[in-house]
């Protein structure tokens, strides 16, 4: 079965913790927040009041074998190194509440980029279904772990190191400095 | 700039500075409905800037006040840029490299903006004095009253993890020092936060402290974070 991932800003967001108990939600039950985590990508960046309902996710193969790759081109898209949340889905689950369509990303990393889709979501009622089904399984990419992976895929040539935004080479460098084993 | 010792009155800006604020939006070309929507903001934040102005003396307690810019995470970062430039002069550097902070630094920032280098440096010049204003309010206060007091200084105890990454950053004692002691802070958000901060400061050195810290809590959500923490730490030569 083909896994999905889908960046979220924060996975606690998606846990059931002390915070979602303060806020009196029940064990399960998606935030507000997490529903904008999952359908919020782009909220009117630019100033036309058009709001997109689309959200963007990647394949990542039934065993995850493109998970570090995804994880290096989005990393590098940013411009500081640090953790990156995620979900990781499987595609029934997602066709079931809306069909994906194949749409070019927009990575450093050609290939990350065709295994990109875009995820249709109009209905509030399947937004919800979907958060539900998402709870307590966001996931972290440490740091660490993100930089493992921006290395690799400078080192195969997938990403070119000389694209980097000056602030992330900077961590970039600091952390390669260390003699970080790999 | 306001001295917080010695102001007994808070400076209320005005209409006229709020529309002066307005009018400066709108000739850096930002279009109107994210204009409008961030009006609003401003007004929180010229409330919470002179809020804390009224602070007679330093004391964390005029930081809770700030806690309305955390409707800021995740704004534009070039407008929290300009904002940050227009009112920080209002307050004393260490007040404004928190506000700096809290703004101007999240990881998707725009740093080709001037005005946001400007802010991020200010803050990684100013940011010494902030830490130790923080780390008062942070274990003094109870911050179980509220979440946004909560949400601030989980937010700040993970950017100092960025902020303080760099071994020769100014910081980076001062930010490992403070990161390190919440992972046993009592609100367990911010122990969420220090675990996030750690992993930001890439320091395997912590390593016993994450570890003595994993065998008290109590939460197994946090428990399961700093076991993955351990881990990348270890890694890295811990």
């Amino acid at each position: 079965m083909q896994l999905i991932f889908r960046k979220v800003r924060k996975k606690s967001t998606w846990e059931f913790n002390v915070e979602a108990q303060r806020q009196g939600l029940s064990d399960g039950e998606p935030s507000v927040r997490a529903l904008r985590d999952l359908a919020d990508d782009s909220p009117d960046q630019d100033g036309s009041g058009v709001y997109s309902d689309k959200i963007s996710i990647f394949k990542i193969g039934e065993d995850r074998s493109d998970f570090n790759r995804v994880i290096a081109a989005i990393a590098c898209s940013r411009k500081s190194l640090q953790e990156i949340d995620y979900l990781i889905i499987e595609e029934k689950v997602i066709s079931t509440y809306s069909t994906p369509e194949e749409c070019l990303g927009t990575t450093l990393d050609d290939h990350v980029n065709s295994l990109h889709l875009d995820c249709s979501l109009t209905s509030a009622v399947k937004l919800v279904e979907l958060a539900k089904h998402c709870m307590k399984k966001a996931e972290r990419c440490p740091k660490i772990e993100v930089f493992r992976a921006i290395k690799k895929s400078i080192n195969k040539g997938w990403i070119s190191d000389a694209s980097l935004s000056t602030e992330l080479r900077a961590s970039y460098d600091e952390l390669n400095a260390r003699n970080t084993p790999d | 700039m306001i001295n917080l010792h010695e102001t007994g009155t808070a400076p209320v800006l005005s209409d006229v500075e709020i529309g002066a604020a307005s009018t400066n939006l709108t000739t850096n070309e930002i279009k109107p409905q994210t204009r409008n929507r961030h009006l609003a903001t401003i007004a929180f934040l010229v409330s919470a800037m002179t809020t804390a102005g009224h602070c007679t003396e330093k004391t964390p307690d005029g930081i809770r006040y700030l806690t309305d810019v955390r409707i800021f995470d995740g704004a534009d970062s070039n407008l929290n840029a300009q904002v940050f430039s227009t009112y920080s002069g209002h307050l004393e550097k260490e007040w404004a490299a928190i506000l700096g902070l809290t703004t101007a630094y999240p990881a998707d920032t725009d740093t080709s903006n001037p005005l946001t280098h400007a802010a991020i440096k200010f803050v990684e010049d100013n940011m010494d004095a902030g830490v130790t204003l923080i780390h008062r309010w942070i274990f003094t206060t109870d911050l179980g009253r509220d979440s946004g007091e909560r949400e601030l200084a989980s937010m700040i105890i993970a950017e100092l993890g960025n902020l303080g990454m760099s071994l020769k950053s100014p910081i980076h004692q001062s930010a490992r020092s403070l990161i390190s002691n919440a992972l046993v802070h009592p609100v367990a958000s911010l122990r969420e936060a220090a675990v996030i901060g750690v992993d930001r400061l890439c320091d395997p050195s912590l390593y016993p402290k994450v570890e003595l810290a994993e065998r008290q809590e109590s939460q197994g959500y946090i428990r399961r974070d700093m076991q993955q923490l351990m881990a990348t730490l270890k890694s890295f030569g811990a």
